[in-house]
């Protein structure tokens, strides 16, 4: 270090001020605002720390900035789903989650894991495939249950029509479908098994997940916690070996797409809120798992890259094919302005160089951005088939 | 010293410098500081003892939020010269002799009247404020949320 140079200038300690110019008072060249004051600027010190900086925008989720650690983070795995065994101990599920702690030990159970590792099985079944793919014909039974089970569902917004209603949100006559759904519900998990009498008294376990994956018939809302009861719905359904991975294919372009077609048309008819939605900071005001299914229908797509969202033309041709086209055609059509603005997230994500590394972001988005959050997985149920221990 | 005067009066209007003005400023501003008693040129590799007293700033850009949403090529003086909560300034008056001030942050400081008066070059090093939207004219590359980098 060299030595100090007296004659060199040194910082002073206290400071004087810059009046010896003898200058007037300045105002700002740009702003005509008043300068900052240039006397006795306060002593640099340790135990004081500079205050923190602004940043240019709020962070763009509701996650602490703690970039390492989601960078880091592995991607969640395909899993087969472990085949539950006889004898049955079928049960009425419940709630166990409600602290961070609970929301760790589901993710290291086995139930989490598996259940996490079945959404990415499903997302693997879909890459490369269009909407549109021949389906196996004719559909295995539960599926093809499945189908005429939400076409049902889909008969009884037209025979329940809206009410007039003043406010924004929240169309009442959504309480009578939902309750139809409770009171019918039964019958219509029944009409999904096979004729075996052991399976019977599943319906008793499933049947709560169904009447949960429609949104809340209170508060008139939907969101991703509902979404996630669906997703339970066919896991449990796979762990009853109903449906297999051959299924998932299928399960996915066929059932869940008509199950989003049904949700599209309740949000519509019945303005259901979005429920827990982060605005502007979420990936959508309702859904999610099809911006992990969607993303993986175009990984290796030859000519479409996510910032081909942008282009509305291969909006209005595509939707029909890729699922995540769909969901982008559909935000622009029900929010007004700009893209941009009203969905920042949505168009941030298209800047991402391919599909597959939009996938994978969305899967492990959807752990930690969904499964991990106590407001969303308070709900979630548990039985003998996704258990709690 | 015309030069600089010059400078000065096109940056009150807050029109940017060239970029070689700039560089020459910078270099100009390298060759003061390093006389300074407490800096110390450094060869790698370094041996550090206490690693968390130790924080690593790469030149101006010091947050990762600066250095993604700033253009690290643009041309403007004001990105090369913003970051951290403290100004520095130098002074060199008529007779190139140097002053050294440091000042704490500052909640809104104009740059422009920091280089005011005739008779001073100041050559700002570190700047206070950030700008809480972009300025006009700068292209800069949103980055992908964390989940998708």
């Amino acid at each position: 270090m060299a030595d100090s140079d007296p004659s060199a200038a040194s910082p002073p300690v206290s400071s004087s001020s810059a009046d010896d110019t003898s200058s007037p008072p300045m105002l700002c060249a740009a702003c005509a605002g008043a300068t900052a004051s240039w006397s006795s600027p306060p002593l640099w010190s340790d135990s004081s720390p500079p205050p923190a900086y602004r940043p240019i925008r709020a962070p763009a989720i509701n996650a602490p900035t703690a970039t390492a650690s989601i960078v880091l983070a592995p991607v969640p795995q395909p899993l087969p789903v472990p085949p539950a065994e006889p004898p049955y101990r079928f049960e009425i599920p419940s709630k166990r989650i409600s602290s961070p702690d609970d929301i760790r030990h589901f993710h290291s159970s086995e139930a989490g894991r598996h259940f996490l590792g079945f959404v990415a099985a499903l997302s693997r079944s879909v890459r490369g495939r269009k909407l549109s793919d021949p389906a196996p014909s004719p559909l295995p039974a539960p599926l093809s249950g499945l189908l005429s089970l939400l076409h049902t569902l889909a008969r009884w917004i037209d025979e329940i029509p809206p009410l007039p209603h003043a406010s924004r949100y929240g169309n009442p006559a959504y309480r009578s479908w939902h309750a139809r759904l409770t009171d019918e519900g039964h019958g219509l998990v029944v009409a999904l098994f096979p004729p075996v009498d052991e399976l019977h008294p599943a319906a008793d376990e499933l049947l709560p997940y169904l009447l949960d994956s429609f949104g809340n018939a209170y508060r008139i809302d939907y969101g991703t916690g509902h979404e996630t009861n669906f997703a339970a719905f066919l896991y449990c359904l796979a762990r009853l070996g109903l449906i297999k991975e051959d299924d998932y294919p299928a399960l996915v372009l066929r059932v869940f797409s008509t199950y989003l077609d049904l949700m599209r048309r309740l949000q519509i008819t019945y303005s259901l809120e979005p429920a827990g939605s982060h605005g502007v900071w979420g990936l959508d005001d309702y859904h999610f798992l099809p911006f992990i299914f969607g993303s993986a229908q175009l990984i290796d797509h030859k000519y479409m890259k996510p910032k081909s969202i942008h282009n509305q033309d291969i909006l209005d041709n595509f939707s029909n094919d890729f699922m995540y086209l769909a969901c982008v055609a559909f935000v622009k059509k029900v929010k007004k302005g700009v893209f941009a603005e009203h969905s920042p997230m949505l168009d941030d994500i298209s800047g991402v160089p391919n599909w597959s590394k939009v996938n994978s972001g969305m899967l492990k988005m959807y752990k930690a951005e969904v499964l991990e959050k106590v407001p969303i997985m308070q709900h979630f149920l548990f039985g003998s088939l996704i258990k709690w221990e | 010293m015309s030069d600089l005067d010059r400078q000065i009066e096109q940056l009150k209007r807050c029109e940017p410098l060239k970029e070689s003005e700039v560089k020459a400023l910078c270099l100009k501003a390298i060759e003061i500081l390093v006389e300074e008693s407490n800096v110390q040129r450094v060869d790698a590799p370094v041996t550090v003892r206490y690693p968390d007293r130790i924080t690593l700033i790469r030149g101006n850009h010091e947050s990762r939020q600066i250095t993604q949403v700033k253009d690290l090529k643009s041309k403007n003086i004001f990105d090369y010269l913003r970051c951290g909560n403290v100004a520095a300034i130098l002074q060199l008056d008529e007779g190139l002799n140097k002053q050294f001030r440091v000042f704490e942050a500052a909640p809104h400081v104009c740059i422009e009247n920091i280089l005011f008066s005739s008779k001073i070059v100041a050559v700002l090093m570190l700047l206070t404020c950030i700008p809480m939207q972009e300025p006009r004219g700068i292209p800069s590359k949103k980055p992908p949320p964390d989940y998708f980098l």
